[in-house]
Parts: C-alpha cells; structure tokens; sequence
C-alpha cells in the first residue's frame, strides 16, 4: 500500500530568505557581531579517548538577526559562546573514561556535566555581571538579590545517552527575561548542530532558518519520547491515550526529539516530569519554528525564577501543528 | 552517592598496536589493497536537503592476519557500504515518499535505490556469488552459491525517516551460511564498524573492544522499543529489563555497534531479521563480545533461494558473565 508522505513541508509564512552561512574566515560577522569558530570535527574522526581536531569549522554559529533589539543579539553572541564553551568540555569526556556519580534523586551526572556548567557560567557573568543564573547541578546563583535577566542550564540533557556514547544528547541554555524566555539553544556537540530561538525571530540551525510541518490528524503524527519508564501512575495512563493514537511511537532522544520537531521531522513530543532546565530552552526554539509547546492542560509552560526557587517537575507536549495539539490535550485530558 | 565506574575498560587481550588510520591521501594500502575513500561528512554542514562533502574519509585498516581472500571481500565490502551511503545521504532529511509494506513497516525510496547501489557492487565483483536484500530478497544466478551477502541498506527506517542520524546500513557476507564478514555503517556520521573472522573488529580503523561486567545489576541495557516485544516475550524481556542498572531505548543497530564499542553492555530484542542481525555477529564476536539467541543458542539461518526472513530473539552482551546472567533471566524455552 503506497501512501506518499513529504517528510517536510515548509509553510507559507517562511517567506523571508534563508540567511546564508558566513565563510571560515568570517571571524566578524556583518553586523558587528563575532562568532566563535571552533575546530570542526567530523564524528568518524573521534574514535574514543581524545579528540583529534581537523580544521577550522564553517558553521554559522547565529545567523545576524536585523530585526532583533540590539540587546538580544548580545545575548544571542553571548549565549553562542555559552554553548562553544560547554561543547569543548562536553567533547573532550565524550566516549572517554570518567566517573558517574549518583544524585540523591538517583539520576546519574558526571563531571563533564559539572565542567560544563562551570564553563557556561564564567562566560555569562564575565559578560553579565548582574545576571542570574540557574544551572541544573548548582542551582541559583547570583551577586544581586534579584535580577531580571536569569539564565537557565542544562550542560547535558540526556546524561544516560551522553554516558553510553550516543551522541544525541543536548546542552539547553535559556534566557529568561522576567520569567519569559526570550532565547533559547539546544546544541548538540559532537554533531555540531546548534538550533537557535528568538523571541520575534525565525528559529534557525546552524544559521538555517527551520520550521515545523503541517500534520492535521494525530493518526498521522511521528511520536518520540524519551523512554516508557518516565511516566508514573495517571500520567501512563494519558500517555498511553496519546501513543495508541499516533501513527508510530518513537523513543529515545531526549532534548534532540524537539529539536527535530523544530525542524519538521518529527510531530509530536509528550513528555513527563521535565525540570524548567529542560524545556525553558525550548520555548523559543519551538514557537521559533512554528510549533507550540504547552502543558498538558494546553498552558504556557511558566517557571517562575528566583533564589527560592525549586526545580519542581512539568508534563509538556510540543507539536509542530496546532491541530495536532489540541487533538493531544483532548486525548491527555489531564486534569 | 558516589559510585565511581569507568566508562571503557580495555581488557588485557588487546595487545597488539592500535593500527593507525591511513592518511587522506592513501588510496592504496601498504598491503596492496585499496580502499575507497568517500566524502566525510560532518553532520554540522548537514541542514537537509542535501549534504555538503568536506573531504575523503580514511577508510579502512590493512588486516595482514586475513586470507588474502577475506580481505578482497573486506575491500568490496566497503565499496558496497560507500555506495550505500552516497544514496542514503542524499535522501536523509529531504523529501521522498514512505511506503507501507505489508507487514505494516516503512520502506522509502532511500532503501530501495540504495540496495540496488549495493548489489549492482556486489555482482560486478563477485557475479556468482548470491545477495539477500531486505527489500528485494534472494538473487542469484546460479542454483547454490557457497558465499551469500545479506543486506539492510537501512536498519532503522523510522529513525531515518524522522531525521534522526542512528539508523544503519548493515551488510553481511556468509560462507556456507556462517558470518564470516560484517559491516555496520552510519552514513551520516561517518562511522564504520567492520568485523571479520580471526580479526578484531575496528571502527573507522581503529580496533575496539567490548567491556568488562560482570553482574546484571551494573549493566546499561538498550532496545530499540518496548513495543517490539509480544506475549511471553514481553515477560522475558520484563525480567531482564527490571534487573539491570538502566535500561535504554532507541537505537537500533546503533545499539550493537555501541557495544562492541565498550560504551553499552547489554542489547536485547525481539523480532529481528536475519538481515538486522547477521552483519552484527562478526562485529561483536570480533570485539570480544557474545551474541545469540534467547536461548543462549548461535544464531543460524539457513541461506537459499527458499528461505524466508523468519524472526529471531537476540541476546548481544560485552561480557559472557552477563549474558549467562541474561539468558537465566529469560528463561526462554
């Protein structure tokens, strides 16, 4: 039985060109923004025990966003930085022998996760003394009482995966402004993908803008979610309302599963007991590219950041169509 | 709670130098074989719709220990998963069309046009030697033939079709119906892993080895999805499942390669075809790992022009201690 799918449709609204990716030399971007440019590295070069750097990599690292206020292309340059930073760390224990240590919560970190993170926050506050930050392993740390600008991190999203060597794991890193986040990057290192959200701007991977596709019934939808072991009690149940409806359930991919989502070849992510480091990043990366991101009542995802704050747990659905969403609270019918 | 394990251990028998990659520009190894040396390609330049070659990759490694006729078929071998992936990477992440087949799984025009690259490299080199394609089947132009390539151009087609790079290419040569050669490949990333009997298996070149663990507890357990398990084997699998110390999902074939890696040490699944599991045996064993049935039994499958794709319930372990420890869980009968 033939039943011809596009794997991607871009919409209508994509209209505006697709920026194009800076030369290697291109130290200085146009715009009067520079860009790290670190050494490429081709995955069939790495090999376990070390990286071996190849050349120069011509990757756009933030496409120059004109229409943005001249503050959020600072911290978009910033935020870039941020996530090279970790992905030097992140590469170097890639593969490589280290240590797993247990959390009280019993969720395994390393200290590529720890490094990371205190890569990530010495460029944020040599950039922005005053900001606050958040990180997953050291939770709130700031030199004011308050600040209006938090950033939030996590080093390594899917530290199981990053553990047993696949390389789809992603550093999140969002930019709250008064509890909104206005920018968002889920990168993933050792491919050196890097998607890039915006508030006001086209979501874009390695300078490319993306977007999601069409799906107007859920029996069409591509699924993924992380693993069947992360939905408890109720929230099984709904998940399951929602699995036996979609065209074909997927698992395994952790942050990366929204970051296809964001580029149109995935559907659908419903997942259970994220923390706010895990899917703040993905609100401006998501709406970015058209999709929507909500709890399972259909409500916006709002974590309010402060130094009182706990990292409670949310249930989120992303969609890259709305009819689809809705189709997914109906079935969630998550009270 | 600090429980401090290393990530790789390499066991003592790997003594012998790691043999370096050739450079770029050695088309001919010092053994007088050449290998092909297809474009590399970072995923980072990869933004669909087509990919951007960077530069040839290193290939494979010289195997002086080899019958100078298993490195022939080594050589081929190559050349038959770089035509694969010149096909395949023009199609990930872009349009094509999705077919159902009806056993109700996906097949894509990625599949089909690269099985046909393969075996187009197979019968100029080897014409009388039979194929196996997932999508095609037996062919042969003899009645029998001694030597048997069994293909999957793409082992994970629904992770293929979501963009997500950790499908396979699997290719599997047997002699007489036993493995003696076997290839899994991901285009996209640019990694091969090749295994061939009396060799250690190598990925990208360099020789890798499965790890040491000894007690189920300890062990990082991965399968593609827990819907691929029915009835009796469910509860199986159930009871190894709730053993180890995390059980993962989603890899496919990826998952085997991992292992004989030394990053994974435990792989169970359900259903598998003989061309998602032949190709993986001559890796696995060659990086001193296990690989059977639930049973505990070597996988066999009998090559012919009347065979038909049954399914099998595989055991892949790093270390024969748990996978003793995996069969006794699964009690299988």
């Amino acid at each position: 039985m033939r039943s011809a799918v596009s794997a991607s449709q871009i919409p209508t609204f994509l209209a505006k060109p697709v920026t194009h990716l800076p030369s290697e030399s291109l130290r200085t971007a146009g715009h009067g923004q520079s860009f790290a440019a670190p050494s490429a590295l081709s995955l069939c070069h790495f090999t376990g025990g070390g990286l071996q750097a190849i050349r120069p990599r011509a990757r756009a690292m933030a496409a120059s966003t004109p229409n943005a206020p001249p503050h959020l292309n600072l911290f978009a340059d910033v935020a870039n930085k941020v996530a090279d930073a970790a992905g030097v760390v992140i590469r170097q224990y890639f593969r490589s022998k280290f240590d797993i240590i247990q959390k009280d919560d019993l969720s395994p970190v390393t200290i590529a996760d720890q490094s990371a993170e205190e890569a990530m926050v010495s460029i944020i506050l040599d950039n922005f003394p005053s900001h606050a930050i958040y990180g997953e392993e050291k939770g709130w740390r700031c030199t004011q009482d308050t600040a209006d600008y938090v950033w939030v991190l996590d080093p390594i999203d899917g530290t199981k995966s990053f553990i047993t060597g696949k390389p789809l794991f992603g550093t999140l890193i969002a930019l709250l402004h008064n509890g909104t986040p206005i920018l968002g990057i889920i990168d993933q290192p050792v491919l050196r993908e890097r998607w890039v959200g915006m508030t006001g701007e086209t979501t874009t991977l390695n300078g490319k803008h993306v977007s999601t596709r069409a799906c107007s019934n859920l029996s069409q939808a591509y699924l993924y979610t992380t693993s069947p072991h992360l939905f408890s009690g109720d929230a099984e149940d709904a998940f399951f309302r929602v699995r036996d409806k979609v065209k074909i359930p997927l698992y395994g991919c952790d942050c990366y599963a929204y970051a296809l989502l964001s580029s149109g070849f995935v559907d659908l992510v419903v997942e259970s007991g994220l923390k706010p480091y895990d899917f703040l990043a993905l609100i401006p990366v998501i709406e970015g590219a058209g999709g929507v991101i909500t709890d399972w009542k259909g409500q916006k995802l709002h974590w309010e950041a402060s130094p009182l704050s706990t990292a409670t747990s949310f249930n989120v659905v992303a969609a890259g169509d709305k009819h689809i969403h809705q189709q997914t609270i109906d079935s969630l019918q998550w009270k």
